[in-house]
């Protein structure tokens, strides 16, 4: 890795109105992210901290500090100025985000989003993906993988309100491209799915994977997907019995999706009731359908109850449903 | 027509410059840059020093270190399987099926060819003179396509005249295109089998990318089938739709319009099988793939497959309709990667262990072509 040196020349107090909060160049922060204790330390002794500053023709961008900037320019916040380093204009790019970079990293671990945009604008910038893996994967803490890269540039392709989600929720790398794909009317869904829910990564990820491979299937958007199978029924507000809410709409995702499966299922569930068994019998089959048959099973301790669960097991009724649940293998 | 495959670069492995092979390469891309790697140097190491990304346009011509003939990977022992030997002279392909389990199986994400064609033919020498008494089937399409990059490696003119001089095996050639020119001319001695994989058009068109139309595939069995050689087909995977019984019964119709039932050695059926990664992988790679779409259940194996009774739906379809369509004519039909369970429910005497299989294979073989005793 290069060594990166800083090159400011100037400490200025500088006016929040010659600041570019709009310019993105160096947003990478996750927007959604908070902190109370600072806008208290800033009402209480303004912006303590300097930011760094880049003029661009007659405003400055900003590298670092954004959070800082926003909160002072706050409306009943009566600050004017902010101190600032500034650096040459002639600063690149890259540098300035391998800064930005250095800089965030010491008091908090990056969110995946927060890299993820970094790894995008460096590619935008034409940086190559073995560069972006020597000289910004150290300062990420990511492992040397090029695979990553590629993997990191695709999460901001998932809408920013789930991309919150996932990032709150901790979720793999791996894991964000299952949410790539949604149009805006199912993450609509999927977004008063996880306020009102609050479902587990896993059974987020179950709802989207389905959703978009029921989309796949039937050529339409997932949205008209959710629509058709009303789940966002019940998602209203006051939720009185979530689990149990979220537990009915995977039970409907899951009816569309395997229909067969289901089908079958339910059959056999509906017939073993027919059984008339010795009791402690358990009946149980394969729920993937994989392996033929059924398993009956029953702890036996004498010879007479053998005897006994034999003849009943083996009863005219008995046999009917086992052949017809045999039959439907 | 298809496109040849694009290369967009070329490592040389320091051992297999000299070999005369390598200026197949040479000279059909002159313009394309070629790296020589010295001893050591991997080829990861150097594409990255390159700043090559690597996929499987770049190609990496190396010397064989052995190994090449294996069991098929599909062999567990949870399945009944045909005892298929794999040769494999390159790695990787130059189509992309969305289904393909080169995506989850291949660590290299370039292309491996191997150069020294004699080498891998003594390898094959030294198998099949351990157990005279076995009729051997090698296939060369397991990890690669047979023939999509013959027109350059020509490899099949060193491979097809080797194997007519064994007394007790087969090569099989099992493609998707319809690159069959090399074939023309060879001195093969009915041991070579050219196999096409075959599906709807639907399926060819959405899921199975850069391979040749049905009606070529068709064409180039029919052209095989008249310069002597056999021919088999697999209808693997099966892929399951609403229509589909429809649809795979005029491929059916097709092909046997097309393709001498004569020259039919064998037909192979086996239903769409993928790994969960690959359930996660193919809408990324193949948004337009549905494959997944289904519903998949995990077999023995680990793998994703269609509900029993939907696979034993299918098999029984197109068992039922190869009888009718061939007339009564001998086909030899097997089961890719299913359990006894469904060998018993449609074949009498089923197999079920591997080499019970395997000896049906031979016994069939040898009473359709009386030449391969």
């Amino acid at each position: 890795m290069i060594p990166l040196v800083f090159p400011t020349e100037k400490f200025r107090w500088v006016p929040i109105s010659k600041i570019d909060q709009e310019d993105d160049t160096y947003a990478f922060g996750d927007p959604w992210r908070q902190s109370p204790p600072l806008l208290q330390s800033i009402r209480a002794w303004s912006v303590l901290h300097p930011v760094v500053l880049k003029p661009v023709r007659s405003k400055y961008q900003i590298i670092s500090g954004r959070k800082r900037i926003r909160t002072a320019a706050r409306q009943g916040i009566n600050i004017r100025k902010v101190p600032a380093w500034l650096v040459p204009a002639h600063w690149p790019v890259t540098d300035a985000i391998r800064f930005w970079l250095s800089e965030n990293r010491t008091d908090r671990e990056l969110s995946i989003p927060e890299k993820s945009r970094v790894v995008r604008r460096l590619l935008d910038l034409k940086v190559p993906p073995s560069s972006i893996v020597d000289d910004y994967f150290p300062l990420m803490d990511l492992q040397p993988s090029e695979a990553l890269v590629e993997a990191l540039a695709g999460v901001v392709s998932v809408p920013a309100p789930l991309l919150r989600y996932l990032a709150e929720k901790d979720c793999p790398l791996r894991r964000y491209a299952d949410f790539v794909g949604l149009d805006e009317d199912s993450v609509s869904f999927l977004q008063k799915l996880t306020e009102g829910l609050s479902p587990t990564l896993n059974d987020l990820d179950k709802i989207v994977t389905e959703l978009l491979e029921l989309s796949r299937k039937e050529d339409v958007p997932p949205s008209i997907i959710a629509e058709s199978l009303k789940l966002e029924e019940g998602l209203a507000p006051p939720i009185q019995d979530a689990p149990a809410v979220l537990s009915s709409l995977m039970a409907r995702l899951r009816e569309r999706r395997y229909p067969e499966l289901v089908r079958r299922l339910k059959k056999k569930k509906d017939l073993s009731r027919g059984l008339d068994l010795p009791s402690g019998t358990a009946v149980s089959w394969d729920p993937s359908l994989e392996q033929p048959g059924i398993d009956i099973r029953l702890h036996i301790q004498t010879p007479e109850q053998l005897k006994r669960a034999a003849d009943k097991i083996g009863s005219d009724q008995n046999r009917q449903i086992i052949e017809q649940l045999l039959s439907d293998e | 027509m298809q496109s040849l495959f694009p290369v967009t670069h070329i490592l040389l492995d320091e051992s297999a410059r000299e070999l005369p092979t390598v200026r197949h390469w040479t000279d059909a891309f002159p313009h394309v840059p070629t790296t020589v790697l010295g001893e050591g140097e991997t080829p990861d190491e150097r594409l990255r020093a390159l700043g090559v990304p690597p996929n499987k346009t770049v190609f990496f011509l190396t010397r064989s270190k052995g190994g090449l003939v294996k069991q098929c990977p599909g062999r567990t022992d949870h399945y009944v399987c045909c005892g298929l030997q794999t040769l494999d002279p390159s790695e990787n392909c130059s189509m992309a099926c969305s289904y393909c389990f080169l995506q989850s199986y291949l660590t290299n994400r370039y292309t491996v060819v191997q150069m020294d064609y004699p080498a891998l033919t003594e390898e094959v020498r030294q198998v099949v003179s351990a157990r005279p008494d076995r009729l051997f089937r090698f296939c060369t399409g397991e990890l690669s396509d047979s023939l999509s990059l013959d027109p350059i490696t020509r490899f099949s003119r060193h491979i097809v005249p080797f194997f007519s001089a064994l007394p007790n095996a087969l090569l099989e050639l099992k493609t998707k295109t319809s690159r069959i020119e090399n074939l023309r001319g060879l001195s093969h001695g009915g041991r070579t089998v050219v196999s096409w994989s075959l599906n709807p058009p639907a399926i060819i068109q959405r899921e199975e990318n850069g391979c040749a139309p049905l009606p070529e595939r068709l064409a180039a069995a029919r052209d095989a089938a008249s310069a002597g050689y056999k021919t088999a087909f697999h209808f693997d995977p099966l892929i399951h739709y609403t229509g589909c019984h429809s649809d795979y019964s005029r491929v059916l119709d097709d092909l046997f319009a097309t393709v001498p039932v004569e020259s039919i050695a064998w037909i192979s059926l086996g239903t769409l099988r993928i790994t969960p990664f690959m359930r996660e992988q193919i809408p990324r790679v193949f948004p337009k793939a549905k494959v997944t779409t289904e519903e998949l259940v995990r077999g023995y194996d680990g793998k994703l497959r269609y509900l029993r009774p939907i696979r034993h739906g299918l098999y029984s379809h197109m068992l039922s309709e190869i009888r009718r369509k061939s007339k009564g004519k001998d086909v030899f039909v097997y089961l890719c990667m299913e359990d006894a369970a469904t060998w018993k429910k449609f074949f009498d005497p089923a197999p079920t262990t591997p080499d019970e299989l395997d000896l049906m294979f031979k016994d069939a073989l040898l009473k359709k072509f009386p030449d391969l005793k």
